[in-house]
C-alpha cells in the first residue's frame, strides 16, 4: 500500500505532466489557427462578401456609448479582459498589455498584408493582446474566426477613444497597424473629466 | 459647455424611474460627480440628498430632493429645513403625491406635488404592490403575473398598469402609485426601432429580424446592437450598426460583462429612445432587462421574436422572460408538429405584460426577385448547360462537424459528375479543400437558387424555410447538432415523412453512403419535387404589422 507521501508525489507528477501537455496542446492549436489565418488572409477575397441589398444605401457604423459616459461612471465598473487570439499561445496572456491597434479604411491588399505581418509576429512571440479599433466593419468577420475582439470607433477622435478603452479593457497605447506608429499612450494621456463629450 | 440634468440613482428605489419619466433627458449620476455650476441634479429620497449633500455644498448647481413620507419624516424635517437654509436658493423640495405635499406641508417645509393629474383614461391593466414579498402583482383579466419589485421600470409600467398600494401599506408607497398616475403621456414614440442580435451560431437570428424589417409597410430607423460577427450585413442593408462583444467573446466573467452591457444599453436608450427594441433569441438577456429599468429607460416596448423547435433538453426557464415583454411574436414553423421541445406545449409561465402572436413562417424576401436558372447561373460563373450542379449550404459550424460528411459527398459528387458549389458562411473560415473546391459567399443566396439542381443544405429556421418555399428542386437536409440550436434533426425528419425532402441524419445510424448516392442520382433525373408547401409565406409581413402596431400604442 503506498503511503501518503507517495500518493502526494504521484499526484504531482501527473500534475505537472498534465500541464505540460496543456501547453503543448495550445500551442499545437495555436499554430493549426495560425495556419489557416495564413491561408484566410493569402487569399485575395478574404475580406469580400457579396452582400446584395439592391440600391440600398450602407447604414452608418454608430459609436460605442461608452463615448458618450461620464469617465467616473465607466471608472466605477469593473474591466472587461481582451483575449490573446487563438492564433498565438502564452502561459499567462493576462500579464501581457493591451494594445489598440487602428486599421483605417483600408484597401483589402494593404489591410492583409498589414495583419499576416502584425500577427505573425504576434504568433511567434506574443507581446500584447490586441485589440483592433476599426473605422469599418470590413475586417470584423476575419478577425472574429480567429478570437480577436473588435472596437468599432467610426470616425471617433483617438483621443477619447483611448481614454474610454482605457477605463473598460486596461488599454494602455494605441498605434497604427501599417507602421506601428504610436498614436496614443495611457502615460501622456489627460486625466479624464467628469463632464461628458 | 452643455447643462446635464443628473439623477442620483440609489439602488432598489422605483422612485428614480418615475422621476426620471418627468424630465426631458437625464442621465445618472455617478460616484464623486464633478458637476458644473449650470447642471441640475436630482434625488429621488431627502436620504439620497442626504448622503451626498456634502458633495455639492461647493458647487452651485441646482439641486432638485423628493422628499419622502417615511416613519422618520418629522426627524428629518428639521435636518432638511437646516440643508436648505445653507444651500439657498439652491434647492427645491418636492413631493410625489398631492397627499405626500399636504403632509410636508403641516410640517413647515414647502413642496409641490410631481407629475400633473391625468386625463387619459387609466390603463385596463392593474400592478398590485407588494413590497413584504418584494414583487408587484400585474393583473391582466384575471390573471396574476408577479414580478419582481424593481425588475422592471415603473414609468414603464405605468404606460400599461394602474399601480395600486393596499391601505396597510406605508404612505410612501400611495405616493409612488400616486406619481406613476400622474406621469405625462409618451408623446409620439418616433420610428427608431432596435433589433438585439445574439450572437449565434450562424446568420439565423440576423436573418429574421432582416426579414420582419424589411417587410414594415411604414418607414422605420433601424440600429443593430450586434453581436454577431456578422454585423456587416445588417449595415449592407441600410442599418446602423453598433457591434458588441459577449462575455465568451472576451473571456469575461458574466456578471462583469453583464454591468458594463448594461451601462452601455441603458446609455443608448437615454439617449435615443428607440420606440421599441426587437430582441431574438432564447431568452430576453438579462443585460436588456436590466438597461430597460434604468431611469430614463422606459420609452421602448420590448418585443420579442422567439421561434419554436427548442430541444427537448432545453432549459425551458427562458420561457419565463414573457412576463416582461410588450409583445412575444413567435415564427410558425412549417415542422411544429415535429416540435419535440417546450415550445410545443402552452408555456406554463404567465404572461405578465405580453401578449403572444404565432405568424405564418418568415423568410427574407431578397431585394432582387429570383433570378432565371440561364441568369442565376451566369451571375454565379457557373456557365449554362454544363452538367448537374448541386449547393452544399452546411452553415457556421458545419465544416468541423460534418467533416467525414464532407469527404464522402466529394467522392461521390465527383462519381455521379455532379459539381458541388459550396456556399461559405462569413463566420467561417475557408475549407481546407479550397483548392478544389468552388466557394460562393454571397448574401442573400435565394434568388440565385434556380441555378442549382438540388442543394444539400443544415436544417435551420431560415434555410429550411427558404428551401421549402422558395425551390422546387430536391433537397438534402444534414441536420446540424448543437445544444445551442434548435432541433434541426427534427424538422428535417418531419420534411422527409412528408416527402419535402430527404434527410441525413447520422445520429439517427442512416446509411451516409446511401443518402448521398440517392440524393445525387435525384439531382441527374432534374424532376421537380411536388407537393411542398406554399410560396411566399406571410410570417414577417404579419410580424412587421405587429410591431408597428406595438409602436402606436395599439396593444
Amino acid at each position: 500500500m503506498a503511503s501518503t507521501d507517495d500518493q502526494d508525489t504521484d499526484a504531482l507528477i501527473l500534475l505537472r505532466q498534465a500541464g505540460r501537455e496543456r501547453q503543448e496542446l495550445g500551442r499545437r492549436l495555436a499554430r493549426y489557427e495560425f495556419e489557416a489565418l495564413k491561408r484566410d488572409l493569402s487569399d485575395p477575397g478574404a475580406f469580400d462578401l457579396r452582400l446584395e441589398f439592391g440600391d440600398v444605401r450602407p447604414g452608418r457604423l454608430l459609436l460605442d456609448p461608452d463615448l458618450d459616459t461620464a469617465p467616473q461612471t465607466l471608472d466605477a465598473l469593473p474591466r472587461l479582459p481582451v483575449p490573446l487570439g487563438r492564433v498565438a499561445w502564452a502561459d499567462h496572456p493576462e500579464d501581457l498589455p493591451v494594445t489598440g491597434i487602428l486599421i483605417g479604411d483600408l484597401r483589402p491588399p494593404v489591410l492583409a498584408s498589414g495583419l499576416l505581418a502584425l500577427l505573425t509576429e504576434h504568433h511567434q512571440q506574443p507581446f500584447a493582446r490586441l485589440l483592433f479599433l476599426c473605422r469599418t466593419l470590413a475586417p470584423v468577420h476575419v478577425l472574429g474566426r480567429y478570437g480577436f475582439i473588435c472596437a468599432c470607433i467610426g470616425d471617433a477622435p483617438v483621443d477619447g477613444v483611448g481614454i474610454t478603452l482605457g477605463l473598460r479593457h486596461g488599454l494602455h497605447q494605441i498605434r497604427t497597424l501599417d507602421e506601428g506608429a504610436l498614436l496614443w499612450s495611457s502615460e501622456t494621456a489627460e486625466a479624464p473629466h467628469c463632464q461628458p463629450p | 459647455m452643455t447643462a446635464v440634468t443628473w439623477i442620483d440613482t440609489p439602488e432598489g428605489d422605483p422612485a428614480a424611474g418615475l422621476i426620471a419619466a418627468l424630465l426631458p433627458e437625464v442621465r445618472p449620476m455617478p460616484p464623486l460627480a464633478a458637476t458644473a455650476p449650470e447642471d441640475t441634479v436630482w434625488f429621488p429620497s431627502h436620504h439620497a440628498f442626504a448622503a451626498r449633500a456634502a458633495e455639492f455644498a461647493a458647487t452651485p448647481c441646482a439641486l432638485h430632493v423628493a422628499v419622502r413620507r417615511g416613519r422618520s419624516l418629522a426627524a428629518d424635517a428639521q435636518v432638511l429645513r437646516a440643508l436648505a437654509d445653507r444651500l439657498a436658493p439652491r434647492v427645491t423640495f418636492h413631493a410625489l403625491s398631492p397627499a405626500a405635499a399636504t403632509a410636508l406641508q403641516a410640517l413647515g417645509i414647502d413642496a409641490a406635488p410631481l407629475g400633473t393629474a391625468p386625463t387619459a383614461p387609466p390603463p385596463s391593466d392593474r400592478a398590485v404592490i407588494e413590497p413584504d414579498r418584494d414583487r408587484l402583482l400585474h393583473i391582466r383579466h384575471g390573471v396574476e403575473t408577479p414580478l419582481p419589485l424593481t425588475a422592471l421600470n415603473w414609468a414603464r409600467l405605468a404606460r400599461g398598469a394602474v399601480l395600486t398600494a393596499p391601505g396597510d401599506l406605508e404612505p410612501d408607497w400611495h405616493d409612488l402609485a400616486a406619481l406613476a398616475s400622474r406621469l405625462p403621456s409618451p408623446g409620439d414614440p418616433g420610428r427608431h426601432l432596435l433589433f438585439i442580435t445574439p450572437n449565434g451560431v450562424g446568420l439565423g437570428h440576423l436573418t429574421r429580424q432582416l426579414a420582419v424589417l424589411h417587410a414594415m409597410t411604414e418607414p422605420v430607423r433601424a440600429t443593430f446592437w450586434s453581436f454577431s460577427r456578422a454585423a456587416l450585413i445588417a449595415q449592407a442593408a441600410g442599418h446602423d450598426v453598433l457591434l458588441r462583444h459577449t462575455a465568451e467573446h472576451l473571456g469575461a466573467d458574466p456578471s462583469a460583462w453583464q454591468m458594463r452591457e448594461t451601462e452601455a444599453l441603458a446609455t443608448y436608450l437615454r439617449r435615443f429612445r428607440p420606440a421599441a427594441i426587437v430582441t431574438d433569441g432564447s431568452q430576453v438577456e438579462p443585460f436588456l432587462r436590466d438597461a430597460m429599468a434604468q431611469p430614463g429607460c422606459h420609452h421602448a416596448r420590448l418585443i420579442w421574436i422567439r421561434r419554436g423547435m427548442w430541444r427537448a433538453d432545453a432549459d425551458a426557464r427562458g420561457l419565463s422572460d414573457v412576463r416582461f415583454c410588450d409583445r412575444v411574436l413567435i415564427p410558425g414553423d412549417l415542422a411544429a408538429r415535429a416540435d419535440p421541445g417546450a415550445t410545443a406545449r402552452a408555456n406554463p409561465f404567465p404572461p405578465g405584460l405580453s401578449k403572444t402572436r404565432t405568424s405564418a413562417p418568415v423568410v427574407l424576401s431578397p431585394a432582387t426577385s429570383p433570378l432565371s436558372r440561364r441568369d442565376a447561373r451566369r451571375a454565379l460563373g457557373l456557365g449554362f448547360g454544363t452538367g448537374t450542379t448541386c449547393l452544399v449550404s452546411l452553415g457556421g459550424e458545419a465544416f468541423s462537424r460534418t467533416a467525414g460528411v464532407e469527404d464522402r459527398l466529394r467522392q461521390l459528387a465527383r462519381k455521379a459528375r455532379v459539381t458541388l458549389v459550396w456556399a461559405r458562411s462569413p463566420l467561417a473560415a475557408p475549407s481546407d479543400h479550397a483548392d478544389d473546391t468552388r466557394q460562393i459567399a454571397l448574401y442573400p443566396i435565394s434568388p440565385y437558387l434556380a441555378a442549382f439542381d438540388g442543394v444539400i443544405s443544415a436544417c435551420g429556421y431560415n434555410s429550411f424555410h427558404e428551401l421549402m418555399t422558395m425551390t422546387n428542386r430536391p433537397v438534402l437536409f444534414v441536420p446540424t447538432i448543437n445544444e445551442r440550436l434548435d432541433d434541426q434533426g427534427a424538422r428535417a425528419r418531419h420534411a422527409a415523412s412528408e416527402g419535402w425532402a430527404l434527410c441525413f441524419d447520422p445520429e439517427q445510424g442512416h446509411d451516409e453512403s446511401a443518402v448521398l448516392r440517392s440524393f445525387l442520382g435525384s439531382l441527374r433525373r432534374a424532376e421537380p419535387v411536388a407537393g411542398r408547401p406554399p410560396g411566399n409565406p406571410t410570417g414577417a409581413a404579419e410580424m412587421a404589422a405587429t410591431i408597428q402596431d406595438c409602436i402606436r400604442g395599439n396593444i
